[in-house]
């Protein structure tokens, strides 16, 4: 590959694969919060939509 | 599977030479001396910033915009898309440093990094509110198009001609200055603007009044939360950061990237205000406006009252709006589909390699473009549904955002400042509150 390339970014080719994470701590109760979000929407939305919105 | 995997290599191998060469002219040009050069530099690193931003002006935003010019004249709305704009820098900068520092796509980190549930979850929404999102898109086109007579079948059909042959046919490289061409249309609002002659001490008290006409009321909620809704979108967070990628832009050109992002803010503001100025100027409270206008009628006002040639030039800035838009969330679709489920992703693919790359986009397009045509087809329905779903998943992707950008073993050095959680934690906090007013009042319409 081309030298000028390799000096731009060091980085090209083949990523090494994303590690999942298993959320600990207040990442944890943050993706806590976001299902409670997502459940309460959910919710809303299905109220709204069998009361026949406009 | 041998065939699969041997086609996915060769796929990647052409992907990563047109790059290089993509990388390799920033290269050149960082070498050389010179203003000239360093204009030309500048010009090569622009592009995914200044793209969102002006896709973010699409045919429903002219019409958001639009409307809030003929509701509430020149007053609140001026200094309040003043203010969004440094909330649209702020969400968009991140999405370039996490482009820059990882070389991957916002869903594909989603995936990675926190899961098939999540990820699973970030790809529906988006595509379903890309999708839906499109059949806005096509109906500006189509709208705008009959300004000019042409039949809506045709506008639709050039209207999806454009936008996949774009997607399908050209490289990144070429593609991104094909549709910085086209947004560049985008700008036809601001000479309306000033033809429209309004009275610019009108538009200097209200930065310094915040005047609200009629008081603080249900509408006048409803259209903040639409404003702020139309402002930062979800797709945006995902496009921004694939289009860093596909463009090969590296640690280096973050400053690059930042600037890009800062200059297609700066026009997205400027252009949202002179859509505000024209319509406050010239449709508010004057006979036959109300604040229920739809865009069609929007139209015959302005033609009306600045004549047919400001009422042509409004039509083809909302064809652009949708068609640049449409360029955008069909690669935005692409993109993210390719990145979850680990396809070759990129525009530098050639179709018969990487199909299942491009499919997605293109149906997408082609769907939205049909719904458009159908007799009587729900379209409020369906518009009311892309405000619904980017209610709900809004929050969720600035939130992976926060996290990401916050995740040391990927970001390593370029983990978000403290200012920078304080502030994007605020932006969240907002976001969060905002829309959850927003879907109450779009599922429970008298709840304010």
């Amino acid at each position: 590959m081309n030298q000028k390339i390799l000096q731009a970014a060091p980085e090209t080719g083949a990523l090494a694969p994303l590690v999942t994470v298993k959320p600990r701590g207040w990442v944890a109760l943050v993706f806590w919060g976001l299902r409670i979000y997502i459940a309460v929407m959910l919710v809303l939305v299905v109220i709204g939509f069998s009361r026949g919105i406009r | 599977m041998l065939i699969n995997a041997s086609t996915n290599q060769m796929a990647v191998v052409d992907d990563a030479f047109v790059r290089a060469r993509d990388q390799e002219r920033v290269v050149n040009l960082r070498e050389r001396r010179g203003l000239w050069c360093r204009v030309l530099l500048a010009i090569a690193l622009a592009g995914p910033g200044i793209l969102v931003m002006i896709a973010d002006n699409d045919a429903g935003g002219v019409i958001t915009y639009a409307q809030t010019g003929v509701s509430y004249g020149l007053g609140f709305y001026l200094p309040f898309l003043v203010l969004l704009a440094p909330v649209a820098y702020i969400v968009q900068e991140m999405t370039v440093r996490l482009g820059a520092v990882t070389g991957r796509g916002h869903a594909e980190l989603i995936w990675g990094r926190y899961g098939k549930f999540w990820g699973a979850f970030s790809l529906v929404d988006l595509v379903v509110a890309n999708g839906l999102t499109l059949v806005t898109e096509f109906i500006g086109i189509t709208v705008g198009s009959s300004v000019f007579g042409v039949p809506a079948l045709w506008s639709d059909l050039g209207g999806v001609v454009i936008v996949c042959g774009v997607l399908v046919l050209l490289k990144y490289y070429t593609w991104e200055r094909v549709a910085l061409t086209i947004a560049a249309g985008n700008l036809v609002f601001v000479p309306l603007a000033l033809m429209a002659q309004p009275h610019w001490s009108v538009v200097a008290r209200a930065f310094g009044t915040w005047a609200i006409p009629g008081g603080i009321t249900p509408v006048f909620l409803y259209v903040v939360l639409a404003n702020l809704g139309t402002t930062i979108a979800p797709w945006m967070l995902f496009f921004q950061q694939s289009s860093v990628v596909d463009k090969g832009l590296t640690v280096r050109d973050i400053r690059a990237g930042q600037i890009d992002t800062a200059v297609g803010t700066g026009v997205m503001v400027i252009v949202a205000l002179a859509i505000v100025v024209l319509t406050g100027t010239w449709v508010y409270g004057s006979p036959g406006s109300s604040q229920n206008m739809d865009i069609g009628q929007l139209l015959t006002v302005l033609g009306n009252r600045i004549g047919p040639l400001g009422e042509k030039l409004f039509a083809l800035g909302l064809v652009e709006a949708g068609v640049i838009a449409g360029i955008a969330i069909t690669a935005s679709t692409s993109w993210a589909t390719g990145e979850a489920l680990n396809w070759p992703k990129s525009l530098n693919l050639p179709l018969r390699r990487a199909w299942r790359f491009y499919l997605p986009g293109l149906v997408s397009a082609v769907m939205a473009a049909a719904i458009v045509l159908i007799p009587r087809a729900p379209l409020g329905f369906l518009n009311l549904t892309v405000q619904v779903v980017a209610t709900i998943f809004m929050p969720a992707a600035m939130l992976f955002l926060l996290l990401l950008l916050n995740d040391g073993e990927i970001m390593g050095s370029h983990v978000n400042k403290p200012w920078q959680n304080w502030a994007a934690g605020l932006i969240v906090g907002g976001l969060v509150v905002i829309n959850g007013v927003y879907g109450l009042t779009v599922v429970f319409p008298h709840i304010l």
